[in-house]
């Protein structure tokens, strides 16, 4: 955790926490996946301590259901034994060959 | 990136005193903030916010959009400071060009204890997420 992440309480930003989550979760689903693109359909982030100037943060986590569209994760970040955030999110592929829930990508 | 300042609509002022991250991510503008209804606003730099996909970053919205939400639960602390809980997103749409992008919400209830608000992301009128939050009050210790 360096200045930049750093919000007006001088703790670690949740955006910055957020987006970890967000790369750790979507990370592991795009390598479970055999590297199909996909993106973030929802992600849930549940704050339990806060991050401060200097912590190394990890992300650890792990694929819960995998559908032919959509992919379940859940995670943890971590700073030393101290769990930050917890944090559960659903990813759907591109190029699903039967889109017929009107998920409006572009427009 | 500079912004060149004609090209941000009538009201918006910078926002200053942030944070380093809210810096590194911005400029952010803010039209109204002690007002009912808030705006804040950002210009989506594709060579800037832009994820692998060429879409924008959804760390750049649900970073912006949960200081927004904050901002609408302080109002309703009673001066007490708050802390995040919980930020629940979904992601409805992505945005490709630079655009300006406008990040709203409201108070869905104001308990003792904790401050719930839901918020929306939108590039001309179209949604690009839509967030819960929920931010605990933090009474003095003693």
């Amino acid at each position: 955790v360096k200045e930049i992440h750093i919000n007006p309480n001088g703790l670690l930003h949740g955006g910055m926490l957020m987006t970890m989550a967000d790369h750790v979760l979507g990370g592991l689903v795009w390598a479970m996946s055999e590297r199909r693109t996909s993106s973030t359909v929802n992600l849930v982030t549940n704050f339990l301590a806060p991050g401060r100037l200097g912590d190394w943060v990890e992300g650890r986590g792990q694929v819960t259901r995998q559908t032919r569209s959509l992919v379940f994760a859940r995670g943890r970040l971590y700073a030393g034994d101290t769990a930050l955030v917890s944090c559960s999110g659903t990813w759907k592929y591109f190029g699903d060959p039967t889109p017929k829930d009107g998920m409006d990508e572009e427009r | 990136m500079n912004d060149s300042r004609q090209d941000v609509p009538a009201g918006f002022e910078p926002v200053h005193n942030a944070g380093s991250f809210a810096e590194t991510i911005g400029p952010v503008y803010v039209r109204d903030p002690g007002g009912e209804n808030p705006v804040t606003g950002l210009f989506y730099d594709p060579g800037k916010h832009g994820n692998p996909m060429g879409r924008m970053h959804g760390g750049v919205m649900m970073s912006v959009l949960d200081q927004h939400m904050g901002m609408i639960a302080f109002r309703h602390s009673g001066g007490q400071p708050i802390a995040s809980i919980s930020l629940d997103y979904d992601f409805v749409s992505g945005v490709r060009e630079r655009s300006w992008i406008e990040f709203t919400g409201e108070l869905t209830r104001a308990a003792p204890q904790a401050i719930f608000v839901r918020g929306e992301v939108t590039a001309n009128g179209r949604i690009l997420m839509t967030g819960a939050g929920i931010w605990m009050v933090v009474k003095p210790k003693g």
